[in-house]
């Protein structure tokens, strides 16, 4: 039973770690847990239809978010004073009265002893400590001119990378190719195999004996079957294995009925589809450029991203990344959450399904026997007191057989693959009626000359196999797309790019200001001594901890606030 | 080609003015999957496709979303993440034509599904199969022309191509510009498809 309770306690956990909703994290240690609870999936769990869909998903999220585009979690930061007093409270809690500035305990020591005007050097150093140490792998222009040309940034360090997915069985483990996996999954997607042809069993064999040989032997010794003289029972053995995880020998076996009536299994699938919505109704709430509320110019106010209030809460972090469609924008993040408890739902359905299908196949219950003929007396033995074995009862071909035999040859005669396997198993399941041993094994035939066999094409399945999959999804992702490219998202973007420059201006002005002496600064407030202070906070260009839209720091959020997004 | 430095100043396209991957060459429309000439398939010719149908995509099409990332990454390694060109980055984004696209085959063919090749298809029962070709003649600079031709290959139950439709669109560079037009070539090319197929496919 310890393998029962995997379905809440190991898939939903870890997607639960992979991307709570609205969180997207990969720092090293959500990436290391992440990591693990992958490979522990897959050393443990049973792999019912649409696991290996999920696993290939969960890899690809850790290479993307972990390898590819790793972040490590920003230091925690505290509320001080315009004295550099601390109030103790985190910048995860509400501003407090009193509060002028936010950093780290380290660089507030700093700047109070070195510095007059302490919220002036935080500013500087927040700045500074963001680029030495960011929180993701983004090349950031300015930071060279904040850290000068000696200092290089320390980039997260990625994660490390994911072994091949292994299968545990005499002899192995075995790390198995794509083409491999990619048979095991069809394997443990339909466990009766009934429909299958001939020609498929056959391409499952040839990929197994080219990519990987040993498991295949590893394969017969355990199920004790040789798929060139059994195929009719041992695909569908090996479909078992699968399903059920390659559990040790002895392990009690589940099939898709008992899954799918497993109640871990019923919670993971509803927790599933209640993420999935949250994340749905999320996105859809998001404004597009193109709504009136949306505002993407300039900050017209000094308060924004920087200055995290109870109706301006701090962003979940999200990372932006170069190489994937998903992990750019907000709404980017609620479709990649959507996509992967999408990906547990088409598991939860294909079990389903399939549990069903198996249902309907099993053979109707035995009726009850009847009841013994009243036994009759013995002929008496022939003379000299010699047995004789019975009477063989030579089968003769009934109706049956000659049914059954005239459609296996019928479907052979015409061609019809599927239906002469179907015809063999039926005449196999009467017996053979006398005929079936007169002929060899069923065969895989030739494949088509014309087909040429494809391996998996990563971005024709990346696009159009997830809009086959979730087309309201992609069709909203569409909407989204040309709103993005609309007039309205063209001026978001030139007003973005001019404030861009205005800050880069401004900082480096700053800078200078920094450089100066006390009293010779152009008589702003910000080097003033005397008592006069300025709230540097409110305008100072803070390192980034959340981005909205497409990655500008300085957008302000909509009249409706940044949160629940 | 995709990301683009939108100069504060300039605004102008530099797509693929600076050593910018270049473009996928295009191959025949079967390779890897069919053998056989792809140019060979009759044009326009009244086809009926019988359910359950299946869709595949050509070589080409893998290479196109291929060049958008490939692109993409280029161009995230030059341009500052605050300058990225996001409307050119919406404009390419394979999902666009991927979603326009299906939504009009489910349209005509309500339970088409992917089927990654011919002998996926034959396993699946499939006793249509339209195979997706896309064609881009990709632009560099403003002032050129991009050029868009999707081509759909209808395949009978027997596997045999019995018929081919074209989409084609273009797209002119205007001066300035931050997009290429792909999605107004893709709407284009996909419209003509959809009318080509209501009048020759039943």
């Amino acid at each position: 039973m310890a393998r029962a309770g995997l379905w809440g306690a190991l898939a939903f956990s870890i997607i639960g770690g992979a991307l709570t909703v609205g969180v997207a994290q990969a720092d090293p240690q959500s990436c290391s847990q992440f990591r693990a609870d992958i490979l522990y999936m897959e050393a443990e769990s049973v792999r019912p239809p649409g696991w290996l869909a999920l696993d290939l998903h969960l890899r690809a999220l850790y290479q993307q978010e972990c390898i590819v585009n790793p972040t490590r979690q920003p230091p925690t930061e505290y509320w001080f004073t315009v004295d550099g007093k601390p109030t103790g409270v985190p910048t995860s809690k509400d501003r407090p009265d009193g509060a002028d500035y936010a950093t780290t305990p380290e660089i507030n020591d700093r700047c109070v002893a070195t510095a007059t005007e302490p919220s002036l050097c935080v500013m500087m150093e927040n700045l500074r400590a963001a680029c030495a140490k960011p929180v993701d792998n983004q090349k950031r222009n300015q930071c060279r001119f904040i850290l000068g040309e000696d200092q290089k940034p320390s980039a997260p360090p990625p994660g490390p990378a994911l072994p091949g997915i292994k299968v545990a069985l005499d002899g192995g483990p075995f790390e198995l190719t794509a083409d491999c996996n990619n048979v095991l999954g069809r394997l443990s997607g339909d466990p009766l195999l009934d429909g299958v042809s001939s020609l498929e069993r056959g391409r499952w064999q040839m990929i197994l004996q080219k990519d990987c040989p040993k498991f295949l032997e590893a394969l017969k010794r355990r199920t004790g079957l040789d798929p060139d003289r059994d195929p009719g029972k041992f695909w569908p053995a090996v479909g078992e294995l699968t399903f059920n995880g390659f559990a040790p020998p002895g392990t009690p076996s589940w099939t898709p009925a008992s899954v799918n009536a497993n109640a871990g299994w019923k919670k993971m699938c509803e927790d599933a589809k209640t993420h999935q919505n949250t994340c749905l109704e999320r996105l859809s709430k998001m404004p597009t450029a193109v709504e009136p509320g949306f505002s993407s110019g300039p900050a017209a106010s000094t308060t924004g991203p920087g200055s995290p209030t109870a109706d301006n809460p701090l962003e979940p972090p999200v990372t932006p990344t170069q190489a994937d469609r998903y992990g750019v924008t907000q709404s980017g993040a609620f479709s990649q959450c959507a996509a992967l408890y999408g990906q547990v739902l088409n598991m939860c359905e294909a079990t389903k399904n399939v549990a069903k299908k198996t249902a309907a196949r099993l053979p109707p219950p035995a009726p009850p026997k009847p009841a013994p003929p009243p036994v009759a007396a013995k002929p008496a033995p022939p003379a000299g007191g010699e047995s004789r074995p019975p009477p063989q009862h030579q089968a003769a071909p009934g109706p049956d057989c000659q049914r059954l035999v005239s459609n296996y040859v019928g479907a052979a005669q015409a061609n019809d693959g599927q239906r002469a396997l179907a015809g063999y198993n039926a005449l196999k399941a009467a017996g053979g009626c006398g005929v079936l041993d007169k002929v060899g094994p069923v065969t895989a035939t030739a494949p088509d000359p014309r087909f040429q066999q494809r391996a998996a094409r990563p971005g024709i399945d990346g696009t159009f196999g997830a809009c086959s999959a979730s087309p309201a999804e992609c069709q909203a992702i569409a909407r989204e797309l040309e709103a993005g490219r609309g007039p309205a998202a063209q001026a978001a973007m030139m007003s973005n790019a001019i404030s861009v420059g205005l800050q880069l201006g401004g900082m480096l002005a700053s800078g200078m200001m920094m450089a100066m002496p006390p009293g010779q600064s152009g008589g702003g407030a910000a080097a003033g001594g005397g008592g006069r202070s300025t709230d540097m906070n409110s305008i100072g260009n803070r390192r980034a901890r959340g981005t909205y839209g497409e990655g500008s720091p300085d957008v302000k959020c909509p009249p409706q606030g940044c949160a629940g997004r | 080609m995709i990301r683009t430095l939108v100069a504060l100043t300039g605004l102008s396209l530099v797509l693929g003015a600076c050593n910018a991957p270049p473009p996928p060459k295009m191959v025949d429309a079967f390779a890897n999957l069919y053998n056989g000439n792809a140019a060979a398939v009759p044009a326009n010719v009244p086809v009926t496709v019988q359910p359950p149908v299946g869709v595949m995509f050509s070589e080409n099409v893998e290479a196109h979303i291929g060049a958008v990332k490939d692109a993409n990454e280029y161009w995230g390694k030059i341009v500052p993440a605050s300058l990225t060109n996001t409307v050119a980055m919406a404009d390419t984004n394979p999902l666009y034509f991927s979603a326009k696209l299906l939504d009009m085959l489910k349209r005509h063919f309500p339970g088409i599904a992917p089927v990654h090749d011919f002998n996926e298809a034959v396993q699946q029962r499939k006793r249509s199969v339209i195979l997706v070709d896309l064609r881009m003649d990709y632009a560099q600079r403003s002032g050129q022309t991009s050029k868009m031709d999707i081509d759909l290959y209808f395949f009978d139950s027997a596997m045999n191509p019995v018929s081919k439709l074209n989409g084609h669109a273009e797209f002119t560079i205007p001066f300035p510009a931050v997009h290429g037009g792909m999605q107004d070539m893709t709407n284009q090319a996909i419209g003509q498809l959809d009318r080509k197929i209501s009048a020759t496919v039943r």
